[in-house]
């Protein structure tokens, strides 16, 4: 079934110029790192806020809303360029170990994301602007700031198994 | 010139610590996430502080408690940058060093550093003039623009870096 897909993404014409062109590739790619880094570096500075190392004169949501908005259309341009690289060799990349395990990592940020936003920041005014941030903020960010350098791990560790 | 650089490239290839870094195979792609990690530290901070400077974000805090939360973190990042790649040119001397992408990589990282440390004494020394909104717009705009636009073309040139022929 997924190989069935991966075979028909890979087959179109789309799929075939990423793969067959000799600058589809490096293109695409260079945006999916420029947008892959945006979303990390702006994860991390929210994070790092929840943590209670830094940013302490603006308050959580201050920090939120400023990062927040160039994460997620950062992630969907991410999402759509690492879409076009994936078609180049669909059929290659659905059984890589490390794309697997990229995808796999990026969903448990996901849930991890859900889990916080709605058993802790969704009373973000309750907290917000007191000397520490709840315990339950501080444990959301270090595993997001771990699943984080884990996709970039893998999505690195790609470039060395599929070729 | 060429030739001094090709001599020495091929020498630094052949010295103990290259042939470490060739022959472990998970050496490269550990010290490369690393380098990207390190990417995405600039990168929140270049973002953070340029959008201040175009008044996007942090409204209501001055563009100095901008540059004196996030400009550390650049310079640190740096030389977690310069370590990595460091490392990375010791393992394939040539495909950095003899390649005109890398050049134009590291002529940009050194004109957006001393832009930056230039913007940032300039900040120190006169931190009224960079409150909540500059004193001189232009400057902050054409600055915010600037650097965003150096520091993407950097990004650029180090993944083309891989793709381009090299010496």
């Amino acid at each position: 079934m997924l190989l069935t897909i991966a075979q028909w993404l890979q087959d179109t014409a789309f799929g075939q110029w990423v793969s067959t062109s000799s600058v589809a590739f490096p293109w695409i790619e260079s945006c999916h790192v420029l947008c892959m880094t945006t979303v990390v570096g702006t994860i991390t500075i929210v994070d790092l806020r929840l943590l209670n190392l830094t940013s302490r004169q603006r308050t959580v949501a201050q920090v939120s809303n400023d990062m927040l908005p160039f994460t997620w259309g950062a992630f969907a341009l991410a999402a759509l360029t690492g879409g076009m690289l994936f078609m180049s060799k669909a059929t290659e990349y659905v059984v890589d170990l490390p794309f697997q395990l990229k995808m796999l990592t990026m969903a448990l940020a996901g849930i991890n994301m859900v889990i916080f936003h709605f058993m802790v920041f969704k009373r973000v005014a309750e907290w917000d602007g007191k000397a520490d941030t709840p315990r339950a903020a501080k444990i959301a960010a270090g595993l997001s700031l771990l699943f984080w350098a884990t996709v970039i791990v893998c999505g690195r560790w790609i470039g060395f198994t599929v070729r | 010139m060429e030739h001094a650089i090709a001599s020495f490239c091929d020498w630094l290839a052949n010295t103990p610590v290259s042939m470490v870094i060739q022959s472990v195979s998970w050496i490269i792609p550990m010290v490369q996430s690393v380098h990207i990690m390190a990417v995405t530290v600039v990168v929140g901070a270049v973002l953070a502080v340029d959008m201040k400077l175009l008044g996007v974000v942090g409204r209501g805090s001055p563009i100095s408690a901008a540059t004196r939360r996030f400009l550390p973190w650049i310079w640190v990042a740096l030389v977690v940058l310069l370590l990595t790649g460091s490392i990375l040119t010791a393992a394939e001397p040539r495909r950095e060093l003899i390649n005109n992408v890398f050049r134009l990589k590291m002529a940009l990282i050194l004109v957006v550093c001393t832009v930056t440390g230039a913007f940032q004494l300039a900040v120190s020394r006169n931190a009224a003039a960079w409150g909540d909104t500059p004193s001189n717009q232009w400057q902050a705009r054409l600055l915010a623009i600037g650097t965003l636009a150096i520091w993407i073309t950097i990004i650029f040139c180090g993944r083309w870096i891989a793709y381009v022929e090299h010496g």
